[in-house]
């Protein structure tokens, strides 16, 4: 994998990416939040919201199939959350029963509510992290005083996500070398090794990567990624994104 | 004035997380300017020998840096003049681009931009990897890898440098350059390695392990007619 698999266009030169790195997180988190928070939305709201980040991938010249593919992580995650309320929520017609189970109205709507604000709130975050470079971001979370144990836990998986894939690959192709098919059962036992040893062997790597932060007089605390002073200009950006959220606020009541 | 010793191990026992004894009883010294080299068969502890040194690993005994003893206070500034280069490149590199990897340890030093901007530079001229500087370095060739890892310690200008294995995997003409180019430097190496030409060009005195155990220390040249000694831990 490669190291820039999730953060490609992070380091671009348009107006978005010149943005100051803490307006664009809290508008990011606000708007998040924002998603998060309606409980019943109709679709304008939602062509609102697909607007405002078809917009913003435009203007930040980040192409539509990256983000597509990307943002596909949510599908596990969020598919399965979404057919537990398919499957349990009543009320309205009932298309489907069975035991404890019913495939209702209001079952599907729910479940493609969260679908859509799960999607949403995921390519936020892509377009966040590609518009500004890691290590701007973790310092916008330090001068909102997030607390700095978190802050080293996001930074160290964003640097070890592609070890964890590397290690994975590196031990595919070993065992392919050695491995010409058999029972079923061997196989899924095989598989639990190669999981576990994965897991173990990414763990011992990432302690030697880290040793090797340390001896290049790492402490933890991106002392050299240094945020420009919140000029006047950074309030009013802050001022016409949330007033961006109102409106979509506002939509999400008709 | 006698110069005090940049390294020095008094009765040095080390062991791994798993309690494997990879050093017992090892006591030795390293003078400014004088290179030493740390010669053995596999598994003699060369490479512990080195993680230790840089505090990495649990011990007991007594390390001394630059006249600083090793302790987990004094560890971060004694990482600042003292780097070193990991037997596994992979290990080393971890930034998105080889120009950022190179520039890790100059930022953290805290220099300004430029100074950063100017040391990578060089250091990377300096190897021949400047074509490589936006490449993510975890696809570079093995031998460009190796490379790569001495440029984020070089970066650094340590006035210790200690390397594990650096002239594996490389081609006889980059090993050449590479003596040359070390030998040039205003650093003290202390280096692991099975390469006995290397060490001849770089070290007057040498020490041999073997099992952990300091077998012997002695002038390069003197190991280098020692065909017994040589044979008997596996270096020839
Ligand atoms: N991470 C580890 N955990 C436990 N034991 C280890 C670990 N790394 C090395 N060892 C053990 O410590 C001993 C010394 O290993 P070390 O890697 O220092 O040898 P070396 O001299 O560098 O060998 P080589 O020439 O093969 O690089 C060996 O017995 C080895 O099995
Ligand atoms: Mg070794």
């Amino acid at each position: 994998m490669h190291h820039s698999y999730l953060d490609k266009y992070a380091r671009g030169t348009t107006a978005i990416h010149g943005l100051d790195a803490r307006v664009k997180v809290l508008f990011s988190f606000a708007f998040i939040i924002l998603i998060a928070s309606l409980r019943a939305s109709g679709f304008e709201f939602y062509l609102a919201c697909l607007t405002l980040i078809a917009v913003c991938l435009i203007a930040a010249r980040i192409p539509t199939v990256y983000l597509l593919t990307r943002s596909i992580v949510v599908i596990p995650f969020a598919g399965f959350a979404a057919i537990s309320y398919m499957l349990t929520r009543t009320g309205g017609t009932t298309y489907w029963h069975s035991g404890p189970f019913a495939i209702t109205s209001e079952g599907l709507i729910d479940a493609s509510h969260l679908l859509a604000r799960s999607w949403l709130a995921v390519s936020c975050m892509i377009i966040l992290v590609n518009t500004t470079p890691f290590d701007q971001i973790l310092k916008a979370f330090r001068t909102f005083r997030l607390h700095s144990i978190l802050i080293m836990l996001l930074s160290f998986f964003y640097r070890y996500l592609y070890l964890l894939w590397d290690e994975s690959e590196r031990m595919q192709r070993a065992r392919n070398l050695r491995y010409f098919g058999g029972k079923p059962e061997k196989q899924f036992a095989m598989l639990g090794h190669l999981v576990s040893s994965l897991f173990l062997r990414t763990y011992e790597r990432t302690e030697r990567v880290q040793m090797s932060m340390l001896s290049r007089g790492w402490d933890g605390s991106a002392a050299h990624v240094k945020l420009k002073p919140f000029t006047l200009q950074n309030v009013l950006n802050l001022v016409i994104g949330f007033s961006l959220l109102i409106i979509l606020w506002w939509i999400s009541t008709w | 004035m006698v110069d005090q010793p940049l390294i020095k191990a008094a009765n040095l026992v080390c062991e791994h997380h798993d309690g494997t004894v990879a050093l017992d009883d090892v006591s030795f010294e390293v003078m400014p300017g004088r290179s030493l080299a740390v010669v053995g068969p596999n598994g003699a502890g060369k490479s512990s020998l080195l993680t230790c040194l840089m505090g990495f690993l649990k011990y007991s005994g007594e390390i001394t840096i630059n006249g600083q003893v090793l302790t987990s206070t004094s560890v971060p500034q004694i990482r600042r003049v003292m780097t070193m280069v990991f037997q596994d490149p992979d290990d080393q590199l971890f930034m998105p681009t080889l120009a950022e990897d190179v520039a890790f340890g100059p930022n953290n030093l805290g220099l300004s931009s430029d100074q950063v901007e100017s040391r990578v530079s060089k250091v990377l001229d300096r190897l021949n990897l400047s074509e490589l500087r936006d490449r993510p370095p975890h696809h570079l060739s093995f031998g460009e890898k190796r490379r790569a890892a001495l440029a984020t310690a070089l970066a650094m200008n340590p006035s210790i440098l200690l390397l594990d294995e650096p002239t594996a995997n490389l081609d006889p003409a980059t090993r050449r350059e590479l003596a040359e180019y070390l030998a040039g430097l205003d650093a003290t190496l202390l280096i692991a390695t099975h390469d006995l030409e290397f060490v001849k060009a770089l070290c007057p005195r040498v020490i041999l392990l073997s099992k952990g155990r300091l077998i012997t220390e002695v002038d390069t040249s003197c190991l280098l007619q020692n065909t017994a000694l040589l044979r008997n831990h596996r270096l020839a």
